[in-house]
């Protein structure tokens, strides 16, 4: 049927927004039609007002959030959002939020399934039936009796989206279903979106930063930045503005950048690629393949084992600052996390620790500073023994920043926040006031230090936490999924900054789920699963490992993948080192083509 | 341990209950408490609570843990109690000595009786019975039986809501605090320290961003409870296994009545008041 006979399933005409809050528009004059059996995607960065479209589409806004709406919303072509409840258009619009754990509220899964289906008052046998398929189709069915709370985080986003395909609503609206979960974990949950909006029809909305893994599931896409939509269109044609996308901020498929700057380098592309398989198809032609086989090592790396570190890390003979033997932990529930593990840090190395949901990372690292005590083996930083050091000992030795500076921040101004530690090592006041001026040139906040941090931005907050625990002078820093939730911008300026920190000396530990980020600045990788170590290697090393990445739901980035088809000995880490060493193997180069 | 915190089924005869009689029990503890004063009584209600608790199969040491974390709080009404209260008739209470000695620079001297010490040994017990009630009722209804229960007694969806928000929100609150916790010790604070003025300082340390990511959450989900129709049509709502009000439950909602009334009167008249263990202490 085509697109103009379907019933529009939600509809925005001329959409603005301004919180009771805020003293401008967060969205503007944003139109956009919605049709059954239609995915479409909104990406932006952080602020762009991705969340208010959402929030828009069943009511929220204007019911629950307060402000001023400009506009209409229509759902199924007639029901305005203004003159219904929320609860009425969520039977039409299901509405998927980002953080899970404050959407798990009933005792167990079934219940939290059946919660919403039992609102809407559908027969029970209708509802009993829907739970089974959607226990099925979202691989909880043996945890059908757990607390949602138990489950883990790629299990609880399952479990919450289960939960509002239980009453069936015709469209969907997820904002950003897979931000907790491992990139196996995503590309399974995106992928059922997409198969349920075929097969039953539904109109799907779908906020995500990570493209990778959606651009053959969406029709449409928008890119929207500070509430005005910069491109629409199909996938195909927005991502020709791959570059200006990329200067943005925005995470966008390593192959499609790698292709636009290979085609503004002269290479005759007729299109951009959208995965790994159609650059491979492109690419393959243009490139001497013998001559990438023999191609040297990338000089300019962050891997250990093939050439100079970009940051200057560890030498091979450096001394262990994280000793970890015969490590195991079980929780108070008796539930197992880390099993006999071994593991040696040295210093001055920037390691990633990656695995998927579950496979005991946090919990390891919580090892490092005390948090959790070992139920067996031993842990050792910068000789200390975690389990007997002393709070002050541990907090000037490892500095832990969490993901969300909102759990840290405690402190109505910023130079009390700074000095939030220091006092509580006892330090005099003048070494305080030294130390916090240090920390905060060193993050670029000093304007910031009378400033109240609540009111700041998720970006000042970032920096004010990390200057709070640097201002300790730890020798180790932790950094717990400093990508989660925050927009590839963002998330490089975290990276950007421990890069800093680790050329000036700091041994750097970073937990994450983005394997972009961690081949580019990290140079060794250690691979969980299971609560074991399953792969402990450098960096180009660990990527071209592929059954030890796939064995806990990790995958290389697209240019390693690109590589590795191409037929490339090295991994290549970033779309640069690719641009380098596709640039340096096209056919006809050495001749002057 | 914010899994502790929460609803278990522990598929025991309580958790069996209709919600309303478990909302009832509570409210017989706690309608009753405001008008108790004496120790003994506040004692055994406490090791009533405990008795229901184990009854539905919650273990009593877990109980007593789940007490430690309100001590300092509790030890600061106690010790407040102390500095301030003082019985009616002092020319003819039983007089201990001086807590702060008559002469003390700045500070007024601060008497101590033997009824200063009974009543506020009540009042902390009253603090100790509300947590412990309230921990057991939430650990044996569900937040959305709860809300349904409230909502089918004609109380407004909304407040339904925001009781049942109110129930399933203390794990997620835990849950915050625990991270903030983390977050703090990591950067040396600490709250384990025998001076309790110290300690409650210590915690308000915390309070400010367990507050605000509290507030966030509280938002996200009552968000998220109305994105799945809570409230839509309450008479009309499928129950999957449809709970009749049984004999059992007949039976216990009779109980706790009589002792809500009973218990209420026998505190209204002032009968179940600190004089009574006073007077068993041999003080008349």
């Amino acid at each position: 049927m085509p697109v103009e006979e379907q019933v529009c399933a939600l509809a925005y005409e001329g959409f603005g927004f301004t919180y009771e809050q805020g003293n401008s528009e967060v969205v503007r004059d944003l139109s956009l039609q919605l049709s059954q059996g239609r995915v479409v995607l909104i990406t932006g960065p952080s602020g762009a007002g991705k969340t208010t479209v959402c929030r828009a589409a069943n009511g929220l806004i204007p019911h629950e959030f307060k402000g001023n709406m400009r506009g209409r919303v229509t759902v199924a072509g007639r029901y305005d959002s203004r003159r219904y409840s929320v609860s009425a258009l969520s039977k039409l619009v299901g509405l998927l939020q980002q953080d899970p754990d404050t959407q798990l509220f009933n005792p167990t899964v079934e219940e939290e399934i059946a919660f919403g289906a039992c609102n809407y008052g559908l027969p029970a046998e209708t509802i009993r039936k829907r739970i089974e398929r959607l226990l099925e189709l979202t691989r909880l069915s043996e945890h059908r009796r757990k607390n949602p709370h138990q489950l883990s985080g790629g299990q609880q986003q399952a479990c919450a989206l289960a939960a509002i395909l239980a009453f069936d609503p015709q469209t969907l609206i997820l904002d950003e279903p897979t931000s907790n979960i491992d990139p196996l974990g995503s590309q399974e949950v995106l992928t059922l979106v997409a198969r349920l909006a075929r097969e039953e029809g539904r109109a799907t909305l779908l906020i995500e930063h990570k493209l990778d893994e959606i651009v053959h599931l969406v029709d449409e896409m928008l890119v929207l930045d500070r509430g005005q939509v910069l491109h629409r269109g199909s996938v195909r044609e927005v991502l020709e503005h791959v570059e200006y996308i990329d200067s943005v901020g925005l995470s966008v498929p390593q192959v499609t950048l790698l292709a636009a700057r290979l085609r503004s380098a002269g290479w005759p592309l007729p299109r951009l690629p959208l995965d790994v398989s159609e650059a491979v198809a492109l690419l393959e032609p243009l490139i001497d393949g013998p001559a990438l086989v023999s191609l040297p090592a990338p000089a300019s790396t962050c891997g250990f084992s093939s050439g100079p570190d970009r940051a200057g890390g560890a030498s091979p003979g450096a001394e262990s600052v994280i000793e970890v033997s015969g490590l195991s932990h079980v929780y108070r529930d008796g539930t197992p996390a880390l099993h006999d593990l071994d593991l040696q840090i040295r210093r001055g190395e920037f390691v990633a620790i990656l695995g998927q949901n579950g496979s005991g990372k946090t919990t390891l690292v919580k090892h490092f500073n005390g948090l959790l005590k070992p139920t067996s083996g031993t842990v050792r930083v910068a000789g200390l023994d975690t389990a007997k050091a002393s709070i002050n000992e541990m907090a000037t030795t490892v500095g832990f920043i969490f993901q969300n500076p909102d759990t840290q921040i405690c402190k109505l101004k910023v130079y009390d926040e700074l000095a939030f530690g220091l006092r509580n090592l006892g330090l005099p006041e003048k070494q305080v006031r030294e130390r916090v001026q240090q920390a905060a040139e060193d993050l670029e906040i000093v304007h910031l230090l009378d400033k109240n941090p609540f009111l700041l931005s998720m970006g000042e907050k970032q920096r004010i936490a990390v200057a709070a625990v640097l201002a300790m002078q730890p020798s180790v820093l932790v950094l717990d999924e400093p990508t989660t939730g925050q927009d590839y911008k963002r998330a490089k300026e975290i990276m950007d900054l421990a890069v800093r920190l680790h050329a000036a000396g700091q041994t750097v530990v970073v937990i994450t789920h983005d394997m972009n980020l961690a081949a580019e600045y990290c140079q060794r990788v250690v691979v969980m699963a299971h609560g074991r170590v399953l792969l402990d290697a450098p960096t180009r090393q660990a990527f071209q490992a592929r059954e030890a990445l796939q064995a806990s739901s990790l995958r290389a980035p697209q240019v390693t993948q690109l590589g590795q088809q191409l037929g490339s000995p090295w991994a290549w880490l970033t779309v640069d080192e690719a641009l380098a060493a596709l640039s340096a193997v096209r056919k006809g180069a050495g001749d002057g083509a | 341990m914010a899994l502790e915190l929460s609803y278990q089924d522990r598929g025991s005869v309580i958790h069996r209950l209709d919600p309303r009689v478990k909302l009832l029990w509570w409210l017989s503890i706690n309608i009753t408490l405001t008008t108790w004063n004496d120790p003994l009584f506040l004692f055994l209600l406490l090791a009533s609570v405990f008795a229901y608790g184990r009854i539905a199969r919650i273990p009593v040491w877990q109980g007593v843990k789940q007490l430690l974390p309100i001590l300092p709080f509790v030890i600061f009404v106690l010790l407040a109690n102390i500095a301030f209260w003082r019985p009616a008739h002092a020319e003819t209470a039983h007089f201990i000595g001086y807590v702060i000695p008559r002469g003390t620079p700045v500070l007024p001297p601060v008497p101590l009786y033997w009824e200063t010490v009974v009543f506020s040994v009540g009042t902390m017990l009253r603090l100790l019975v509300l947590v412990e009630s309230t921990l057991v009722l939430i650990k044996t209804v569900s937040p959305a039986e709860m809300a349904l229960a409230v909502a089918r007694m004609g109380v407004p969806p909304e407040i339904g809501m925001a009781l049942s928000m109110t129930i399933a929100y203390i794990p997620v609150v835990v849950a915050q605090l625990v991270s903030v916790m983390e977050a703090q010790q990591s950067r040396a604070w600490k709250v384990k320290t025998s001076n309790p003025v110290a300690r409650f300082r210590a915690y308000t340390t915390i309070a400010i961003p367990t507050f605000f990511r509290s507030f966030q959450a509280a938002e996200a989900m009552a968000a998220a409870m109305l994105s799945r129709g809570f409230g839509y049509d309450i008479d009309h709502r499928t129950e999957l296994e449809p709970r009749r009000f049984s004999g059992q439950d007949w039976v216990l909602t009779a109980l706790f009545a009589a002792f809500l009334v009973g218990g209420f009167l026998l505190g209204f008249f002032g009968i179940v008041q600190y004089t009574l263990t006073m007077r068993l202490l041999g003080f008349h």
